[in-house]
């Protein structure tokens, strides 16, 4: 039984919207989605203890619930108490909150691995919180996280595909769509499995250009790296 | 007559848990025998094995679970196979671990100081043998934090085989709904049911590491 | 050492793979049929009235009455196995099956990939909304988001008939569809008449209705692309079953009115 894939490549502007769809979607999601996660990890790392907690339980109820039953409680649940939105709002929302959560956790990380004696340093500088935030704090904070930030802004994009359960036409919903016209089964999805393996490769391709030219990421090569073991301190005799 | 959402509904919710845990429990296990070729594979002397793993790594990591699942199942039936959809979720997610799991024990087993593949060797033992008694010993203890994190993961991404029809938690819930209409309960319900399943493990994960990094100190 | 076991097991795979890859396409004449003493005809899991799994495990429906009819005149055993939607076709094209009798709409692009007999069912489709919507006729719904579950008759009759300015909005089943419409995610949905009335008998009081009935789709059995001579049998038999009054005895039965007269034939 040979693969035909003509019947899926006749089809082939389907899966061109729907991969245009499932752009957006990603970028847009990273971008709102990394600015609630680094509000979260300033309130988290230098906010009062009850919006310390708020932001814990926030994290914590999105990063042990599934994606896909969010989804569903923000398509389907919201709705039934008088909030609804079109599924492709629906799907961002969703891709949003999920990834906020993520990257909060993530930032918080960056935002506290800055040593205290670059803080005082500022200090010492007379340079007011707000500037030691974004001089001292922000910038070395994300270099240092970026390769972590990297993997989570790919999961987001692959987690795109389940918003295809909630009818959002993106490249897993053109596949769906395909795969019901042509029964071409197998072969739509080997093809779209290889069009994410591209989008993801694309990503971090074009993440990386942002961390070395935003980040100034390779440049001073070794002395932003953490360290992998903790300084030993002297050892009593 | 619609049916009220009531214990009998919440405990069916309950029951199909279980079969989450089973599905998390065969992705662990097929998915682990795995990760453990696809780990050692990762630092073999062997080019050719080094790049395989990581081609397959760099490939499972960069697609979605949808789409390992779909593949699994249109492979199977097109490789002449009748198998139930369970079969098809379970290799899928299997694959899906092997990829993540064969990365994290990597770097564990990467963790072990190089004095310990020293002292091994110069106890001549085979290669072997220094993975079976001194180094995979050690890298489990580093392993244990991130392993039970990603354990986790399974759980929630056991949720996306319910569109082949496997009636796991998150299905169940949608066959509840179909006979209550009423989403926002069933699907806050069916969260809550995946926290108190999750949170534990995530809980033990932060405190394994915690200990973990206790002990490195000395 | 341990690579070249590592090796051996992979090539071994690789090897049961192919092994299942070149899995028999068997049995397309009748007479292999009628030597084996059985046929194998693939239904839906889960398409009432036409498919479903009762309580015990065991397929009933119109389809599955159909089935049983076609193996009486073969003079042979049946052998029914239900498939989810997505599997039915590849169950046909991997020599699971010998004939698909599951709920399928024959269109010209699915054609490329089976063979589709003469019609045997039809699915009474209708459009659903709620009972203050000014929806009426198919061009009410120009502009109108309307759910419809994806790969089913009313997908393919949908969007052959609706207007351009229709927007779509596809879910995977019809019970998600449904719940698209209660939770007014969608304007409208279209689904068979049928699943309908067993939503009513599972929620008698909700303010939708059937705002009209936009086609009936006919429903063809699907064979292999080489399998002409079963599909000239099946044909003959299904224009026989017609005439004699057998098909419309099994459609009154499981959806409450016989056969439309004006079935195309091909």
């Amino acid at each position: 039984m040979e693969l035909q894939f003509a019947p899926v490549v006749a089809d082939a502007s389907i899966l061109i919207a729907g991969l245009w769809l499932t752009a957006k979607l990603s970028l847009a999601a990273i971008i709102l989605g990394s600015m609630i996660g680094l509000a979260a990890a300033i309130v988290r790392t230098q906010g009062q203890p009850g919006g310390r907690w708020s932001v814990d339980a926030y994290v914590e109820l999105i990063r042990n619930t599934p994606f896909l039953v969010q989804l569903y409680i923000i398509f389907f649940g919201l709705p039934a108490i008088g909030i609804r939105m079109p599924a492709e709002y629906a799907g961002l929302l969703a891709m949003t909150i999920n990834l906020g959560a993520y990257t909060a956790e993530i930032f918080r990380a960056g935002i506290e691995s800055v040593h205290r004696s670059q803080i005082e340093a500022g200090l010492s500088l007379a340079m007011t919180r707000g500037q030691i935030f974004r001089h001292v704090i922000l910038r070395p904070a994300v270099a240092r996280v970026w390769p972590s930030l990297t993997s989570q802004y790919v999961l987001i994009m692959l987690a795109s595909s389940v918003c295809s359960f909630i009818s959002v036409e993106e490249l897993s919903g053109g596949a769906a769509l395909i795969q019901s016209n042509t029964f071409r089964s197998l072969e739509v999805y080997l093809l779209v499995t290889a069009i994410y393996l591209g989008l993801a490769l694309v990503l971090k391709g074009l993440l990386a250009i942002v961390g070395r030219v935003f980040l100034r990421l390779g440049n001073r090569a070794g002395r932003d790296r953490p360290r992998r073991t903790p300084p030993t301190a002297p050892v009593a005799p | 007559m619609i049916r009220p959402f009531g214990i009998d509904e919440i405990l069916f919710l309950i029951q199909s848990a279980g079969w989450t845990l089973v599905l998390t429990l065969l992705a662990m296990a097929f998915g682990g025998v795995l990760a453990l070729a696809v780990a050692l594979a990762r630092v073999a002397r062997s080019w050719a094995l080094r790049e395989a793993a990581r081609v397959w790594i760099g490939v499972v990591q960069g697609v979605p679970v949808l789409m390992l699942l779909f593949l699994s199942y249109y492979g199977l039936s097109y490789a002449g196979f009748e198998l139930p959809p369970i079969v098809a979720a379970s290799l899928s997610l299997s694959i899906y671990a092997s990829a993540y799991l064969g990365e994290i024990w990597r770097g564990a087993i990467e963790s072990v100081p190089r004095q310990q593949w020293e002292a091994a060797a110069s106890l001549a033992l085979s290669r072997a043998q220094q993975y079976r008694h001194v180094i995979l010993p050690q890298s489990v203890k580093i392993a244990l934090p991130p392993t039970v994190g990603f354990l986790v993961q399974l759980v929630k991404n056991t949720s996306i085989v319910s569109i082949v029809s496997v009636v796991e938690l998150t299905r169940a819930g949608q066959l509840i709904n179909n006979v209550t209409f009423q989403p926002f309960k069933v699907f806050v319900v069916v969260a809550v049911i995946y926290f108190a399943i999750c949170y534990p493990m995530s809980r033990l994960s932060r405190h394994l590491e915690g200990k973990f990094r206790v002990h490195r100190l000395h | 050492m341990s690579r070249t076991r590592f090796a051996t097991a992979a090539i071994a795979l690789l090897g049961v793979l192919m092994l299942g890859f070149g899995a028999s396409a068997d049995a397309q004449s009748i007479n292999d049929i009628v030597k084996r003493g059985k046929v194998r005809i693939g239904v839906n899991s889960g398409a009432p009235p036409f498919s479903v799994v009762d309580a015990k495990g065991n397929p009933v429906g119109y389809d599955v009455d159909v089935s049983h009819l076609l193996a009486k005149y073969l003079g042979v055993e049946v052998e029914i196995t239900p498939y989810t939607t997505p599997a039915r076709i590849p169950a046909l094209e991997s020599g699971k099956v010998d004939i698909v009798v599951a709920t399928l709409s024959p269109t010209p692009e699915r054609a490329r990939a089976v063979m589709f007999t003469m019609p045997y069912s039809t699915f009474e489709l209708v459009v659903i909304a709620p009972k203050n919507s000014s929806i009426k006729a198919l061009a009410d719904l120009a502009g109108k988001k309307v759910g419809v579950s994806r790969g089913t008759p009313q997908e393919v009759a949908l969007t052959r008939s609706a207007p351009k300015e229709t927007q779509y909005a596809r879910f995977d089943d019809d019970s998600t569809t449904m719940q698209a419409l209660v939770s007014h995610q969608v304007d409208a949905i279209a689904i068979p008449e049928t699943v309908f009335k067993e939503v009513q008998k599972a929620q008698p009081n909700t303010d939708l209705a059937v705002k009209f009935t936009f086609f009936n789709q006919f429903m063809s059995i699907a064979v292999r692309k080489d399998a002409f001579e079963l599909r000239q049998w099946l044909n003959t038999t299904l224009s026989f079953i017609k005439t004699n009054g057998e098909l419309d005895d099994i459609s009154k039965k499981w959806t409450g009115h016989a056969l439309p007269a004006n079935m195309p034939v091909f």
